[in-house]
C-alpha cells in the first residue's frame, strides 16, 4: 500500500510505504492511523525540499535501523567522528546552504535520523579550521557581541585560536 | 521555513539541531566557535558536549586546553578520553623543557581530575604513536586513584610500540577505584595473570571484561578467568598464543566458562586463525554448551582473510565506527551480514574460492546454531 504525502505547497508524493518508514513520524503515524489512503499533510516541509528527502530515504529503504541502544550513548563516547561519511551520501548532500539547513530542519520535524546526523556532519565539517568570521560569513551569522565583550572572549579563549 | 529568505543563517536551526552539529567537533573546535555569536556561546555551553571530552593534541595546547577550558566545565565532564598527547616536534626527549612541559601536563591533569572526583564515571588512555601516557602511568594514576573514586570503566589500548601498563601501577587503580565494572585492555601485551589476581580482589563489581589474550597461553588464562566466578556478565576475549579451534585448547576454554554461570555476552575475535576456518558451528556449540546463559555472541572476523580484493565491494554503504586501538570495524547485525554475503555472492560469484564458500557455509550454520538457541549474533568484521 503506498504513501501519500503532501508538502506545504500543495504538491503530491506517492511512495512506498517502507520508504515512507524511514521517517519515524511518518512511521508511528501509519502505525496509528492505519493506512487510509489519505494524503499525510506535511505542513513543515516544501515540496523541493521533500523531493530530496524522499530520494535519500528511497536509497536507504533497506538500510537497518539503528537500534535504540546504539543511539542513547550518543554524547557518552568520546567526540563522534564527522568524516566518515559514504559516497552516495556525500554527493546527496552537496547542496547549497540554503537546502541543507532544510533538509535538516526536515529530517528533525520527520524524525529521519540518519539524514539528521548526515546534514548535521555535514555543517560540522564546513565549521572545522575556520576562523571566527569566516564562520559568521559562510553561515551568514550576525556579530552580536558588544566590542568589550569579544574582548573578553578573544582573551579567553587565546590559547585554542590556532588549535 | 519558507524558501523566500535570500540568505540562510545557522541561527534558523533550533537548539537541538545546533547541539548535534556541535557534538562533532572537538573540545578546542568548540571554544574556537563560542567567538561567533551569543546564541552559539550558549549553545557550547551545553552540558552534554562537555560530558565526554578528549584531550589530545601537542602538550602545550592539550596543557591550556585542560586548564582553560575543562577545569571551568569539569562539573559536567563524566568522561576523559586520553589520546595520543605528544611533545613539541624538534624537542629531544630527555630535555628539561620537555620533562617540564610533561610535568605541567599532568599537573592540570591532576588539578581536572580533583575537580571532576566521584562524578568521573569513565577513562579511556589510548597511545598510538608514542608512549606519553604509558611511560607516565605511574603519575597518572596516582591522580586517578585519589580523585576518581567512583570511576566505573576503564579503558587501556597501546600497540606494539607501548610498553606494558606494569602491574605496580594496575595495583594503585584497583586500589584507589573499587568500583569499577568495565574494564577494556586493548594493549599489545595484555595483562599478566597477577593483574589478573589483582582484579579479582579488588574489583568486585566487575561485571564486564575485555582482554587482549593474543600473547596468553590458554591454560593460564582459563585458571585466571574462572575465579570472578558469578560476577562477570560479559567477557571479550581475542585469539590466544595457542589456537582455540584445536580441540584440547577449546575444552579448556569451555572449562573456564562453566565457571562463570551468569555470563550472557561473550566476544571473540580470532584474527590469528583467519588463514584457517575460525571458529566452525560446533566450536561454537562447545562453547555455548559452557555458557547457558549467554544471550548475545559477537564473532569478529578479518574480512582482509577472505575478500583480499573485495573491500570496496563489500563495505561499501556500512556505517564504520572507530575503536579506541585505531582499527575500525564494521558492526553488522546477524541480517546485515547476510545482505552483505548475499550481495558478495552474487557480485563476486565468479571469483569466490573454496576458502571463501566453505567460509560463508560455517557462518550460516553459525548463524543457524545461534537462532536455535534464540541468541543474538553480532558478527564483525575487523579490517
Amino acid at each position: 500500500m503506498p504513501v501519500v504525502l503532501q508538502a506545504s505547497d500543495n504538491q503530491q508524493f506517492t511512495i512506498e510505504k517502507a520508504v515512507a518508514e524511514r521517517s519515524m513520524l511518518l512511521k508511528n503515524m501509519l502505525e496509528d492511523v492505519g493506512e487510509a489512503g489519505e494524503p499525510i499533510p506535511l505542513p513543515n516541509v516544501a515540496g523541493s525540499i521533500l523531493k530530496k528527502v524522499i530520494e535519500y530515504c528511497e536509497h536507504h529503504k533497506e538500510d537497518p535501523v539503528p537500534s535504540a541502544e546504539e543511539d542513547k550513548d550518543a554524547f557518552e563516547s568520546s567526540r563522534r567522528k564527522a568524516d566518515d561519511i559514504d559516497e552516495w551520501d556525500a554527493q546527496f548532500i552537496k547542496v547549497g546552504n540554503e537546502e541543507l539547513f532544510e533538509i535538516i530542519l526536515a529530517a528533525n520535524y520527520l524524525d529521519i535520523k540518519p539524514l539528521l546526523d548526515l546534514g548535521c556532519k555535514t555543517v560540522a565539517n564546513m565549521i572545522k579550521g575556520k576562523t571566527p568570521e569566516q564562520i559568521r560569513e559562510m553561515f551568514n551569522i550576525e556579530n552580536d557581541f558588544t566590542p568589550e565583550e569579544e574582548d573578553q572572549i578573544r582573551r579567553e579563549n587565546e590559547w585554542a585560536a590556532d588549535a | 521555513m519558507t524558501s523566500q529568505t535570500p540568505s540562510p543563517s545557522l541561527h534558523d536551526l533550533n537548539d537541538d539541531c545546533l547541539l548535534l552539529i556541535l557534538s562533532y567537533l572537538s573540545g578546542p573546535e568548540l571554544v574556537a566557535i563560542t567567538r561567533t555569536s551569543r546564541r552559539i556561546r550558549q549553545v557550547v555551553e551545553s552540558p552534554e558536549l562537555w560530558r565526554h571530552c578528549a584531550i589530545s593534541g601537542q602538550v602545550l595546547s592539550a596543557t591550556a586546553f585542560v586548564e582553560k577550558a575543562l577545569c571551568p566545565r569539569a562539573a559536567h565532564v563524566k568522561g576523559l578520553t586520553l589520546v595520543d598527547v605528544c611533545a613539541p616536534p624538534l624537542l629531544p626527549p630527555d630535555n628539561d623543557l620537555s620533562r617540564h612541559l610533561v610535568t605541567t601536563f599532568f599537573a592540570a591533569l591532576d588539578t581536572l581530575l580533583s575537580k571532576c572526583g566521584n562524578n568521573l564515571h569513565t577513562l579511556v588512555i589510548s597511545d598510538t604513536d608514542e608512549s606519553f601516557f604509558f611511560s607516565n602511568f605511574n603519575v597518572l594514576f596516582e591522580s586517578v586513584a585519589q580523585y576518581a573514586r567512583h570511576l566505573k570503566r576503564i579503558v587501556l589500548a597501546g600497540t606494539e610500540e607501548t610498553v606494558y601498563v606494569g602491574d605496580s601501577n594496575m595495583l594503585i587503580l584497583i586500589m584507589g577505584c573499587g568500583e569499577v565494572e568495565e574494564f577494556v585492555d586493548a594493549q599489545a601485551f595484555g595483562m599478566t595473570a597477577p593483574a589478573l589476581n589483582m582484579m579479582v580482589d579488588g574489583w568486585k563489581s566487575l561485571r564486564a571484561l575485555s582482554l587482549n589474550t593474543e600473547l596468553q597461553h590458554i591454560r593460564l588464562f582459563t585458571l585466571n578467568i574462572g575465579q570472578f566466578r558469578s560476577r562477570l556478565r560479559s567477557l571479550s576475549v581475542t585469539h590466544f598464543w595457542e589456537p582455540l579451534n584445536a580441540q584440547e585448547n577449546l575444552f579448556a576454554f569451555a572449562e573456564a566458562l562453566k565457571k562463570l554461570p551468569e555470563l550472557s555476552r561473550i566476544s571473540i575475535d580470532l584474527q590469528m586463525t583467519k588463514f584457517a576456518d575460525g571458529l566452525r558451528a560446533s566450536d561454537w556449540e562447545v562453547i555455548l554448551d559452557a555458557c547457558p546463559n549467554v544471550r548475545e555472541v559477537e564473532y569478529v572476523v578479518c574480512i582482509e582473510a577472505y575478500f583480499e580484493d573485495m573491500e570496496e565491494v563489500a563495505l561499501s554503504g556500512t556505517e564504520s565506527t572507530q575503536t579506541v586501538t585505531g582499527e575500525y570495524l564494521h558492526s553488522w547485525s546477524s541480517d546485515d551480514s547476510k545482505a552483505l554475503l548475499d550481495r558478495v555472492r552474487v557480485e563476486d560469484a565468479r571469483n569466490t574460492t573454496a576458502h571463501q564458500r566453505r567460509f560463508f557455509h560455517i557462518l550460516d550454520e553459525i548463524k543457524v546454531l545461534c537462532k536455535k538457541r534464540r541468541i543474538r549474533l553480532l558478527l564483525k568484521w575487523s579490517i
